[in-house]
């Protein structure tokens, strides 16, 4: 199924060596939520990581995109064991390279769509026009240049995720990592958000990491890994 | 980086005006605080401004004007302040000027003894402000000037009266040479217990030995002259210690005071005084008293709950907080996000609390000293001061929110 990409070497942009992640639980219990994790996101792929409710999705997206550290093993993330990364780097290269689409959205309710797909670029040292050109092209991309001044809960589902895709966007990121992006959509939705997310890929060369549990998704992955309580079945 | 945090803490208020009921709970929250700190700053600084002569100062008053010479005034100055728990004496002294039948008073004040003067004390400055410096005169509101003259030519007389106003000057000829005054102050006239047409002003000390020397200058004997012309209104024995530390202290200063009196009572003095004016120890100790439980609660109160808001605002943005973070927010970043919202509520607080000391002191009559500069200056530090922990605590505690949990939301 893997499919070429123009220009594209492959290369690999993280590798996972044998990750693992704990969790404590109450006071004593010790759940592994990741076991011996080894795999690779390549560069420019559209990879899909699919399992059951539970099956530790989530953890292994945090800790492929440093969100998260792992208890054993070791990430590379471009090159870099996510490791070393001291705490108050990391953001920068998240900022720099890495965009977030959420289950849940996570718009801040407060401040319109154009707002919030600013939000990522207002720390940096962009000026206000740059950033407000930047939101608007953006809009325009995912068809919601109308509702800018709108504010996320006077929106629908699919329009929330939506603006929440911009604003993942906002700081041109080399990758994407998407949890379970239409888990809160009816199919409709959920399908114009995967198309977007899949033209993303094709013409803006951005790779993409998603975890879901719905095999409908997987037709848009170049390539799927399966995962089962916290193993890698099969890739 | 400094266009990227000015624009976050830009923003950061945009996005707490937007959170309107919030907002709108923690404005009115800090302002009853804010109201309550500004209150007991002024009463703080009244210990030793408008509630210097009513709370550590014991009065002696003429009998009557034109009773007790300059002469005798000065003698009982000098025996007062060796008196033990005397901070200082400030004897009010006032030179009379004739004209039609009605008198002209001029006193003499140091601008930073003006507390003592009960009467003519800033706060009752209705226009314009206190004296300064030399060259400056205060008169009362509706101050009629009787001037008379005599020309001349033609052997006529008559007499001019003018109603000086602010910004004006008077011109005062003593004997030969004139002295000329700006009017930079009005005072409000039913302060004054005099007879109706006397007309009082007030300028400092050597301006009122200026306008004497002149006037003297033309005379042999002057000392006759002096006791003729100068008289001593009353005499002000502050008592010496901190009116605010006395509370907690037992009441040394206010035990200062009736040892003054207690020296006034069983001593006798030069000039003819009326009884020993002063506010009983308990009266002042409750008082201050209440004040110190006011500015504790408002202080201990004001850090709870600028904390408390900290609290809050990290717990109520909990998923926001970890959403900006893993879309590149370093944790100095969020934290600025925060600030501006708590900048913005407690300057909008204490705004609003200013404006409710305004009404409430409006309504009560009470006399605070609120609006001077240094209160308010003070005032708004505190305020500031009192948000240091829950800086830190939103600060630790935006820190301890992983970017992980903007994952984890169902
Ligand atoms: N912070 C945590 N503390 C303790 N246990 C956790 C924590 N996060 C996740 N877990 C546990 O780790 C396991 C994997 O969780 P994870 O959220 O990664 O699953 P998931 O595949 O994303 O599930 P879902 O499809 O429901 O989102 C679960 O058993 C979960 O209870
Ligand atoms: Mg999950």
């Amino acid at each position: 199924m893997p499919r070429e990409k123009r220009n594209r070497s492959g290369r690999d942009l993280i590798i996972a060596e044998r990750v693992s992640k704990d969790y404590k639980r109450g006071r004593a219990e010790i759940v592994r939520a990741i076991k011996e994790a080894d795999m690779e996101v390549k560069d420019g792929e559209f990879l899909a990581i699919i399992g059951p409710s539970g099956c530790g999705k989530t953890t292994l997206l945090n800790l492929l995109s440093g969100l998260d550290q792992p208890t054993e093993g070791r990430i590379i993330f471009d090159g870099m064991d996510t490791s070393m990364i001291g705490e108050e780097r990391f953001p920068l290269i998240r900022r720099e390279k890495c965009g977030f689409v959420f289950q849940t959205f996570n718009l801040i309710e407060t401040i319109t769509a154009q707002e919030n797909v600013e939000s990522p670029l207002w720390p940096t040292d962009l000026n206000d026009r740059e950033i407000t050109e930047q939101a608007i092209s953006l809009l325009k991309a995912v068809d919601l240049l109308e509702r800018k001044d709108h504010k996320p809960l006077e929106m629908s589902g699919g329009e929330q995720q939506r603006v929440a895709i911009a604003r993942a966007l906002a700081n041109t990121p080399k990758i994407l990592f998407v949890d379970e992006p239409t888990g809160n959509l009816d199919s409709e939705a959920g399908k114009s958000i995967m198309e977007l997310l899949k033209k993303l890929n094709e013409e803006h060369e951005v790779t993409v990491v998603l975890v879901t549990h719905n095999q409908d998704l997987l037709k848009y992955a170049d390539r799927v890994i399966k995962l089962q309580d916290g193993r890698i079945t099969e890739s | 980086m400094v266009l990227g945090t000015v624009r976050l803490i830009r923003k950061s208020i945009l996005v707490a005006t937007r959170a309107r009921k919030r907002l709108a709970v923690f404005v009115i929250v800090y302002a009853i605080l804010a109201g309550m700190v500004i209150l007991s700053i002024g009463r703080l600084a009244g210990y030793n401004t408008t509630g210097l002569v009513d709370q550590r100062s014991v009065v002696l008053e003429a009998t009557d004007f034109d009773t007790i010479t300059y002469n005798q005034a000065k003698n009982d100055t000098t025996t007062l302040s060796h008196v033990e728990g005397v901070d200082r004496v400030v004897p009010l002294y006032y030179v009379n000027f004739e004209g039609g039948g009605d008198i002209i008073r001029i006193f003499g004040i140091e601008p930073s003894n003006r507390w003592a003067f009960e009467e003519i004390k800033p706060d009752v400055i209705s226009s314009g402000r206190y004296i300064e410096r030399g060259g400056e005169i205060l008169i009362s509101e509706n101050a009629n000037l009787t001037t008379l003259f005599e020309e001349s030519v033609g052997g006529r007389t008559g007499t001019i009266f003018t109603k000086p106003g602010l910004g004006d000057t008077i011109t005062i000829a003593g004997g030969e040479e004139t002295k000329t005054f700006k009017v930079v102050g009005t005072f409000e006239e039913g302060q004054v217990d005099d007879d109706p047409g006397n007309t009082w002003m007030v300028v400092t000390v050597d301006d009122l030995w200026l306008i004497l020397n002149d006037l003297l200058r033309v005379y042999e004997d002057q000392t006759a002259v002096i006791n003729s012309v100068l008289f001593c209104y009353k005499i002000v024995i502050v008592a010496e210690g901190s009116v605010f530390w006395s509370a907690v202290r037992g009441g040394d200063v206010w035990n200062n005071v009736e040892g003054i009196v207690e020296f006034t009572e069983t001593t006798t003095l030069q000039g003819n005084y009326n009884s020993p004016e002063y506010t009983k120890k308990a009266d002042n100790q409750n008082a201050v008293i209440a004040d110190m439980m006011l500015i504790t609660v408002a202080f201990l109160g004001g850090a709870l709950v600028a904390s408390m808001y900290a609290f809050l605002i990290t717990r109520f943005r909990r998923i926001e907080i970890a959403t900006l973070k893993a879309i590149g927010y370093t944790n100095r970043n969020v934290w600025t996000m925060t600030l501006g919202e708590i900048l913005l509520a407690s300057i909008a607080g204490f705004i609003l609390g200013l404006l409710g000391i305004a009404v409430y002191l409006g309504v009560t009559g009470e006399t605070v000293v609120i609006f001077s500069r240094t209160t308010l200056l003070t005032a708004f530090l505190i305020v500031v001061l009192i948000q240091v922990p829950a800086f830190i605590l939103s600060n630790k505690r935006t820190l301890r929110i992983p970017p992980a949990e903007a994952l984890r939301t169902l």
